[in-house]
């Protein structure tokens, strides 16, 4: 009993402090997300108010005024664009390696993925400038179109994916594979009936992660984006890291557009956030 | 069965069956190879090969050879030209600054977070998912509201102090104030990752143990420190070592809020990189040559912490 | 109006076409029957990094040459800010695909041209017998337009720094407008000089910081290269220069200490700054905040000695056509200097919505531009100076912005040793520069 109750308090004790703990977390959020919604005066005179006085929305419509420069809906059309395609392709060509490196029977398969695994202690600081090199003699940055190539293509290798959904096939059981080898189905059929299908979890993770990498991804696109003259091929990321880098910085606008930018990502992620931590649990659990 | 000979039938049979086999497995692996080798092997070996070079990245053919001449620069200065070794020793003093005050405080407070949801209070799956939010935020939507919470004038940092009296810091232009907003601004960032990945090696730990060990009057901090921390060893070991990795490679942050400043004090070494990479008189190879001394840099102490993990393990 | 401009171009070209050889444009190009060049529908791209509010101005400015041009050259303007600008262009002229026509600060046209990312022009000006000239322009801004004895640019404006005031504070001291330092400074004193009741000149430690150290090297009779380009400020008159403008925060205490960029701008537009220094750009900012006003020249204000030979100079930079080098195709080329000379010639729409002075005297004669209430009282266009061409001038002079900020920060700072090290980093930039 003794126990029982002091693990009540202690339930008790952690719930006070963690409440207390995520209203100072969600503070910074709440606050930016009401002051976008200030007139200048009040963000100069009600510094602290997290529900303006007088609401308007002129930041907001200030910022779609201005889309010639500020083009905010295309950038987020942008990004979408490009981390969808990324993720699709990433996930059909992840899902065939992964489907090789472990359900398949070859010579060296572990060899091969062992070296993989091992050149992601490689930091990709260093990749950054042949790529830059690689991508301009492709000719992928002569127009805006094409510069999404060099957003979408580079991230293909990406190990992270691949690693998480080989390691979900490795734990499909080995009588599923066998029954259906033995129903007559060869290696392709096995993949598309069989695998695939059951992979659906492991995909949406990595999907999820692969999505949000090139949705957030800064410093690339940023490099990408200075040689793009147009503001309408930009990502939403360099698009808004642009709004800072004026001389006249304009604060209204630029609190607008990143509450913008956050607020579909904060809805999606209510939906997908219980996929998106059990799939961070895991690669702690396996490492 | 024993071996038996085949006849030239079976034997392009069997010769077309594995040709088929390997058909298929090449089908299914190349085009990952290909792009993983295209964009992560290759740039790796080219980087390096630019190192060696006065790279212009519009006119290849026209760049010149000149040796170790990039890392010289860079680690001694030749002759009159020390600018490039300012910047890459200061670039890499302030990084280091950065890994130091960070990654204790990116390890601790994910610590004490996951195990406060741990206890597994009321809603501590809400709480989980307050923490993480952040993280799944990018850094320029983050760098404009954490800027303005740090403003000078209107910011809500300055706000609250002058409600209790205090006079505003001028947070973004001065030290040490500069590495406060950017340790503040990253500790709400990213720890919801550790968090949860320390949260998963705490929920895998057997509860019967810390009750065994309370009826024999333990009271919980030593349940924490004798059971819980030493069972989610390899989870801290991972975390730390990954987050000396993203504390290394951090940009994002000082060029948004600081934009390295006050007086290049929080210009951090892959500013300094990308920096020369374009403009003026950029000079790619140089920076490739920064960027690897750099990677060996990270190598080195990764190598470093897991050697010394695993000593601490194994005593 | 379109009519007229042609049966100008006509009378003019007709005049020149009987006195000179046969028409010397390529036989590509399209002609009419006295050998003028004529445009039909030709498009050409255009990019500037103006934002903010000139920015409005200079989209009008393309709409109106697009209106009475239509059917014969159409310009699709593309601006992004400044800084992501000149990346741009640095990277995309080599790759040959950048804008047929762009709008570059002039202290980058040495260096621009120094490395072929620019294409003469006078060639092109005189294929196409468009009427631009030197007479027409302010001397020293068209003279900063040439390197190496070539034409590289137009010039669309001169701008620099001003003195704005706020009448009603100068009204509540009975304070006249001041016209040299002594002056100025013992006009902001009478302030509070508290954060409650207000500041005499705050100022900025990083912005327009540039601006006010080269001015007050200038009217100290410094410079900031020497005849051969190296940096030339660590000396007793960049040490003294320096400390013109740090005066003002750590000695006189007229501002306060760390005014982060822009605050200093928001205390004058609440009305809780008597001065305050910044470009002529932000004009329109200040009017739209409803301060009563007036502006004045910065002559004299940066140096104790008021009757010095340079004490009238103040700082300024201009704004100016270019032509990147690209696919080069002739007709685009003309017509973009068609388009430069009617943006220039128009610029009076330029000075009210950027705030800027037109480098055409003949947009400086309209009526339209007498009619601006503020800009006759920037100061004399002749003491407006440019930075001496040179292709390193960048190089030479940029570490020192960051050295007048840290002075600006920190009261106790050393001004010869910031300077050493900075003209020390100029030093070797300018070598690195020349090496690549």
């Amino acid at each position: 009993m003794a126990i029982r109750s002091s693990v009540r308090r202690r339930k008790r004790v952690a719930f006070w402090v963690l409440l207390v703990l995520s209203i100072v977390w969600m503070l910074p959020l709440v606050w930016a997300i009401g002051t976008s919604f200030k007139s200048a005066e009040e963000i100069t005179n009600n510094v602290l108010g997290i529900i303006p006085m007088n609401a308007t929305f002129k930041n907001y419509q200030d910022l779609f005024a201005d889309v010639s420069q500020y083009p905010i809906l295309r950038w987020m059309a942008n990004s979408f664009i490009i981390a969808s395609l990324h993720t699709a392709l990433y996930l059909v060509i992840a899902s065939a390696a992964a489907y090789a490196f472990s359900i398949l029977r070859w010579k060296y398969r572990n060899l091969v993925f062992g070296i993989l695994i091992t050149t992601m202690m490689i930091p990709s600081v260093a990749n950054i400038i042949p790529l830059f090199s690689m991508v301009v003699n492709f000719g992928w940055l002569n127009d805006g179109w094409r510069s999404f190539l060099a957003l979408i293509i580079p991230g293909l290798g990406g190990v992270f994916g691949l690693f998480i959904i080989r390691q979900f096939f490795i734990n499909i059981p080995r009588e599923v594979v066998e029954s259906a080898r033995i129903d007559g189905l060869s290696d392709l059929g096995i993949f598309f009936r069989i695998i695939f299908p059951l992979g659906k979890s492991a995909l949406m993770v990595a999907g999820l992660f692969a999505f949000m990498g090139s949705w957030n991804d800064y410093l690339w696109p940023s490099i990408i984006g200075s040689v793009v003259m147009d503001p309408n091929f930009l990502t939403l990321q360099t698009g808004l890291a642009s709004m800072q880098s004026s001389n006249n910085y304009e604060y209204g606008k630029t609190m607008a557009a990143a509450i913008i930018s956050i607020i579909p990502v904060i809805i999606v992620y209510m939906f997908v956030q219980d996929k998106i931590i059990e799939g961070v649990s895991h690669t702690g659990l396996k490492g | 069965m024993a071996k038996k000979f085949l006849n030239p039938e079976q034997k392009k049979r069997r010769y077309l069956a594995n040709a088929k086999r390997y058909a298929v497995i090449g089908a299914f692996l190349l085009p990952y190879i290909i792009l993983f080798a295209t964009f992560f092997i290759y740039p790796f070996f080219y980087g390096i090969y630019i190192s060696f070079f006065r790279w212009n990245v519009f006119d290849t053919a026209s760049s010149t050879f000149v040796g170790f001449e990039n890392y010289q620069k860079a680690l001694f200065g030749i002759g009159d030209i020390t600018i490039w070794r300012e910047y890459f020793w200061l670039g890499l003093k302030n990084t280091l600054i950065f890994v130091l005050i960070s990654v204790p405080l990116l390890i601790l407070v994910p610590l004490i977070i996951a195990i406060l949801i741990d206890i597994q209070p009321r809603g501590y799956k809400a709480f989980r998912v307050i923490f993480f939010l952040p993280t799944v935020l990018s850094i320029s939507a983050i760098g404009i509201i954490w800027k303005w919470q740090f403003d000078t004038n209107n910011g809500f940092i300055n706000g609250i102090i002058n409600l209790f009296g205090g006079e505003s810091v001028s947070w973004l232009n001065t030290q040490p104030g500069a590495w406060i907003a950017i340790l503040v601004t990253t500790v709400w960032w990213t720890i919801g990752t550790n968090t949860v990945i320390l949260g998963a090696g705490l929920k895998e730990v057997d509860k019967q143990l810390y009750e065994a060990a309370e009826l024999d009057g333990c009271n919980y901090f030593q349940v924490l420190r004798h059971i819980s921390l030493p069972a989610i060893s390899n989870q801290m070991i991972i975390c730390t070592i990954t987050t000396v990795i993203a504390s290394f490679n951090i940009y994002g942050q000082p060029a948004l809020l600081t934009g390295g400043g006050p007086e290049r004090s929080t210009t951090v070494l892959m500013m300094f990189i990308r920096g020369q990479l374009t403009g003026t008189n950029a000079q790619p190879g140089l920076a490739a040559a920064m960027a690897i001394l750099m990677g060996l840099l990270i190598i080195m102490v990764s190598i470093g912490q897991l050697i010394y993990n695993r000593r601490a393990v194994n005593r | 109006m379109k009519k007229t401009i042609l049966g100008v171009l006509f009378l003019a070209t007709a005049t020149l076409a009987s006195c000179g050889p046969a028409t010397s444009v390529e036989e590509s190009l399209p002609t009419d029957s006295e050998g003028n060049v004529v445009f039909e529908n030709v498009a050409i791209t255009y990019g500037n990094p103006i934002t903010g509010s000139d920015g409005i101005a200079m989209r009008e400015l393309v709409r109106r040459f697009n209106q009475e041009y239509e059917g014969q050259i159409n310009v699709t303007e593309s601006f992004i800010s400044e800084t992501e600008y000149y990346e741009s262009l640095l990277m995309t002229i080599p790759m040959k695909r950048s804008y047929d026509i762009a709008l570059v600060h002039s202290y980058k046209v040495s260096s621009f041209a120094n490395k072929n990312l620019l294409h003469p022009i006078q060639s092109i000006i005189d294929d196409a017998n468009i009427d631009l000239k030197a007479e027409d322009y302010i001397s020293s801004v068209y003279d900063a337009m040439y390197y190496q004895d070539a034409l590289y640019g137009i010039p669309l404006d001169i701008h620099t720094i001003i003195l704005y005031y706020n009448k009603t504070l100068l009204n509540q001291y009975e304070l006249e407008v001041p016209t040299n330092r002594a002056e100025l400074i013992a006009a902001a004193k009478m302030m509070p000089n508290t954060s409650s009741g207000g500041y005499g000149l705050p100022l900025s430690t990083t912005w327009p910081s540039e601006y006010i150290y080269t001015t007050a090297l200038y009217q100290n009779g410094g410079s900031e290269i020497d005849e051969e380009g190296n940096p030339n400020y660590a000396n007793a008159v960049g040490a003294e220069a320096l400390k013109m403008v740090t005066d003002i925060v750590h000695t006189h205490h007229i501002s306060p200490e760390n005014v982060s960029v822009d605050s200093d701008l928001m205390l004058f537009n609440q009305g809780k700054a008597m001065f305050h220094i910044n470009g002529d750009w932000m004009i329109n900012s200040v009017v739209e905040n409803g301060v009563d006003f007036g502006v004045t020249s910065l002559s004299k204000m940066f140096t104790d000695d008021a009757d010095g030979a340079t004490a009238d100079s103040v700082a300024a930079r201009s704004h100016c056509f270019v032509l990147p080098e690209g696919r080069n195709v002739a007709i685009k080329q003309q017509a973009a200097m068609v388009f430069a000379k009617y943006v220039t010639e128009h610029a009076y729409l330029w000075a009210e919505g950027g705030g800027h002075v037109p480098a055409s005297n003949v947009a400086r004669a309209t009526e339209e531009y007498l009619a601006l209430p503020y800009h006759h009282d920037y100061g004399d266009v002749d003491d407006f100076v440019l930075s001496p061409s040179s292709p390193y001038y960048y190089e030479a002079f940029s570490p020192v912005f960051s050295r007048v900020t840290t002075a600006l920060s920190d009261s106790g700072y050393d001004a010869m040793s910031l300077l050493t090290a900075a003209e020390a980093e100029g030093n070797q930039l300018v070598e690195e520069a020349k090496a690549s």
